[in-house]
């Protein structure tokens, strides 16, 4: 059988979706197998093999809402199998803690393979890391270690698509507590700008907006070498309506680092479902062959069309470690056919609108934003 | 937005008037006059321009999005009209004053005065609930800082404002800033310049507060609550008492369940879970027929609550509940006797409480109780309203009119008018 994980062509889902099924039974029987909590739910939800005939019918896979994954640790293999463990960044204890075994890694490390160079994001060359987020420690500091939070670990991961020469960060620990370092950055950037070596930036899309929205008031333009990026992960979640439009966002970019909107990748990805979504040239995350998205509605929980909002399901065969082969985010969401973006990569696009609910919307994102904010009332004092 | 002596700045301004700020306060405690009755007219006239529409270029928007309807606002009004306004001083303290004053037992002159400077941090739930707080502690004849709360939109600022137009005397008595709450440094400031701070908001918000206000600072809060309606089975079938469950329907829709006084779900005085169910069952058939009357929930909070009962559903393996789930609406009925949050929104619980333990029960929510809506036969009513008050409970009202407030009615128990407000004690 050909491999789904370690193909070449991570948007090929025309050539890909025998196996894709295929992959999802198989996983599906295993969870059912070796998890016996996830084997209770799907039961009680009336669930039985014969309900998935093709790919048309996998929204019949009864859901985990990530919810009940923050309350319920399932592992469908003992703790000796799993490599690694992750938490998601939730706060006040409730975090999904998803435990990873090798064949999973071993897939995962596929993907990122096939998708790197897809996106053209391996580079040999040298550059300077800008890292918008927190800072990665080895020493421990308890539980709330940035260590812990899969953020941190993406944000380190990602500086070794190209090989570092320096690493900065906007929140820096000192004496165990995150404080924000935006003056530093700053000057950074402006020192960086007069030399050779790109520079890659990556964070939360809120620190960049108001990074850049400062620069750009103090008259602050500088234009980085060629080959420079800005990546962003994990946030315009948050904003939902009052977030910084995208395109302003895009010409902020340009505008004072000089970076073309094409080398502004997105990206995102969930402890419950570690597929990355990259952003196409035009700035939309395509829906790769290793998952599939169902946009349900908010009331029944029926698929709906393409084009309409609603909840953000997201079915993936790669994780053998727990039974998430089928989870419901907390998001709102937009599933768009692959002709209206003409990029020319043939899968649907996924446009997350934001959090589901008013309240509860305390993430770390959203605790970073507040650190910054209290940050920017004291600078104007 | 910032309001301070009487005029509108922008936020940026924050920190020439953080400067300005305690000698300006000063200056109106040392000025300070029995404003009641001016503060009286000048509400006065600013709700009689609401009614003639002066401010229907602010009000419809909001009035179409569904923040709140015709109906809740007429309420509002009528609750700072100039009479309810007067029937309410006369009540929580023009008489007391007299009372106090009149005293003279003791040989020493007894007069009741304003606490100071308040400092009132508002909560977000109900519209126009900041100015309400502040015209408040004018009332009493404080000097009111207002921290706004987030997501405000502007509503308090812009009566406030028109208020001080009406009666431009009155400007010492009002200073409003728009800080977030995580801003600890002007908080602290604030807090420390106040003789008593007012806490609109949950036990979280209050805790947060006590940490960082000085231990003399007095801490008024108006904490969170937890209402509900309590129901004899024997009356579901009676004319009089749908009525009254219909009613009942119409106020979660209305008041969306998030306020204090807002109906969280429904006791049945009953153990017997058939006959909790029944009336579970029968009560879902009615938030679904009145919930078509009204516009939906935002896409956001319906999606989120279906989650949540999906989520309920496959815990329910372990928890003993039944889930009764329509579009927009559901209930929950469930075997234990807890009064808790609903995931409101138009979703309620219903659980079995015999009248025999409503006192243990729900004692154990002793700081959280509030409005009881009760729907009983005539029979049993005081009985259950005698059960209900030892239990805690500061309001009892009809099931339709839980929400409803009448100018000079005590809030959670006290007179707001004369927490505000201190005795001193005079040898002549």
């Amino acid at each position: 059988m050909a491999s789904l994980f370690w193909g070449k062509r991570p948007y090929d889902i025309q050539g890909t979706d025998t196996i894709f099924l295929n992959k999802i039974k198989e996983n599906m029987l295993f969870q059912y197998q070796n998890c016996m909590e996830y084997r209770n739910l799907i039961e009680s939800k009336g669930w039985n093999e014969e309900r998935i005939r093709d790919l048309k019918s996998i929204h019949e896979i009864p859901f985990i809402p990530t919810l009940y994954l923050k309350h319920h640790k399932m592992d469908s293999l003992p703790e000796k199998k799993m490599m690694t463990r992750a938490t998601s960044s939730g706060t006040s204890g409730n975090k999904s803690d998803i435990g990873y075994d090798f064949t999973t890694l071993w897939r995962a490390l596929g993907m990122s393979v096939s998708m790197g160079k897809y996106h053209k994001m391996w580079s040999l060359k040298p550059c300077r890391y800008v890292i918008l987020g927190y800072e990665r420690t080895s020493n421990g500091l308890g539980k709330r270690d940035a260590e812990e939070k899969a953020v941190a670990k993406t944000a380190y991961a990602f500086t070794y698509l190209a090989p570092a020469k320096s690493r900065i960060y906007a929140l820096k620990l000192v004496n165990g507590e995150y404080v924000l370092n935006l003056k530093e950055i700053k000057e950074s950037l402006i020192k960086y700008s007069k030399g050779k070596t790109p520079v890659r930036i990556m964070g939360f899309p809120f620190h960049a907006f108001w990074l850049l929205t400062q620069m750009k008031e103090e008259g602050i333009i500088c234009h980085l070498p060629k080959g420079s990026v800005i990546a962003f992960g994990g946030g315009w979640k948050q904003y939902y309506t009052q977030q910084a439009d995208k395109e302003t966002m895009y010409q902020l970019i340009e505008e004072v680092l000089g970076i073309p909107r094409e080398r502004c990748w997105e990206y995102f990805g969930a402890v419950e479902h570690p597929i990355l979504y990259c952003t196409c040239k035009n700035n939309h995350f395509h829906v790769p062959i290793y998952s599939r998205v169902l946009i349900r509605d908010v009331d029944t929980f029926e698929p709906v069309a393409n084009g309409t909002t609603g909840l953000v399901n997201l079915v993936t065969p790669m994780i053998r470690s727990a039974p998430v082969l089928s989870v419901m985010t907390d998001d709102l969401g937009i599933l768009h056919d692959s002709s209206e973006c003409g990029c020319g990569i043939k899968t649907p696009y996924l446009e997350i609108l934001g959090r589901v609910g008013m309240e509860d919307i305390v993430t770390c994102a959203a605790g970073a934003e507040q650190l910054l904010k209290s940050a920017v009332m004291e600078e104007q004092k | 937005m910032i309001l301070f002596e009487g005029r509108l700045l922008p936020n940026e301004d924050m920190d020439t008037v953080m400067e300005q700020l305690w000698d300006a306060c000063v200056r109106g405690i040392m000025n300070r006059e029995d404003v009641a009755e001016r503060v009286i007219h000048a509400a006065g006239q600013v709700a009689e321009k609401i009614k003639i529409g002066t401010y229907d270029a602010i009000l419809q928007p909001l009035l179409q999005q569904g923040t709140f309807t015709e109906a809740q606002l007429d309420e509002v009004i009528q609750f700072f009209d100039e009479d309810n306004l007067q029937l309410k001083y006369d009540i929580e303290l023009g008489r007391f004053k007299k009372e106090v004053e009149q005293e003279e037992r003791t040989g020493r002159r007894k007069v009741v005065e304003p606490l100071g400077i308040l400092f009132h941090i508002a909560a977000g739930n109900a519209e126009g609930l900041p100015f309400y707080s502040v015209l408040e502690g004018m009332l009493a004849g404080n000097i009111n800082i207002l921290k706004l709360p987030s997501m405000d939109d502007g509503i308090s600022v812009l009566l406030l404002h028109e208020i001080l137009k009406e009666e431009p005397s009155l400007a010492s008595y009002v200073c409003v800033l728009d800080v977030p709450s995580t801003n600890l440094a002007v908080m602290k400031r604030l807090a420390d310049m106040s003789d008593g701070i007012v806490v609109w908001g949950g036990d979280e918000a209050i805790k947060a507060i006590r940490a960082y206000a000085s231990p003399e600072t007095q801490i008024i809060s108006w904490g969170h609550k937890l209402s509900f309606a309590y129901v004899t089975p024997d009356v579901i079938n009676d004319a009089d008492s749908q009525q009254e469950l219909y009613l009942l329907a119409h106020h979660i829709c209305t008041t969306r369940q998030v306020l204090c006084n807002s109906c969280q779900g429904l006791f049945v005085d009953s153990d017997d879970m058939q006959v909790v169910t029944a009336v579970g069952q029968k009560f879902f058939e009615i938030l679904q027929e009145v919930n078509q009357e009204y516009r939906p929930e935002a896409i956001g909070v319906r999606g989120k609550i279906s989650i949540a009962l999906y989520n309920e559903e496959l815990e329910s393996s372990t928890k003993q509940r039944q889930i009764f789930k329509g579009t927009g609406v559901s209930v929950i009925v469930s075997e234990d006797s807890k009064l808790e949050l609903s995931y409101m929104f138009r979703n309620c619980w219903v659980k079995p409480l015999p009248k025999s333990r409503i006192v243990a029960e729900l004692k154990n929510n002793r700081g959280h109780l509030q409005t009881v809506g009760l729907i009983s036969n005539a029979k049993e009513r005081l009985l259950l309203v005698e059960a209900l008050s030892k239990a805690g409970v500061t309001r009892i009202t009809k099931a339709g009119n839980m929400s409803k407030t009448i100018s000079g009615e005590a809030h959670d128990g006290e007179y707001p008018l004369r927490r505000y407000c201190k005795i001193v004690e005079i040898e002549e």
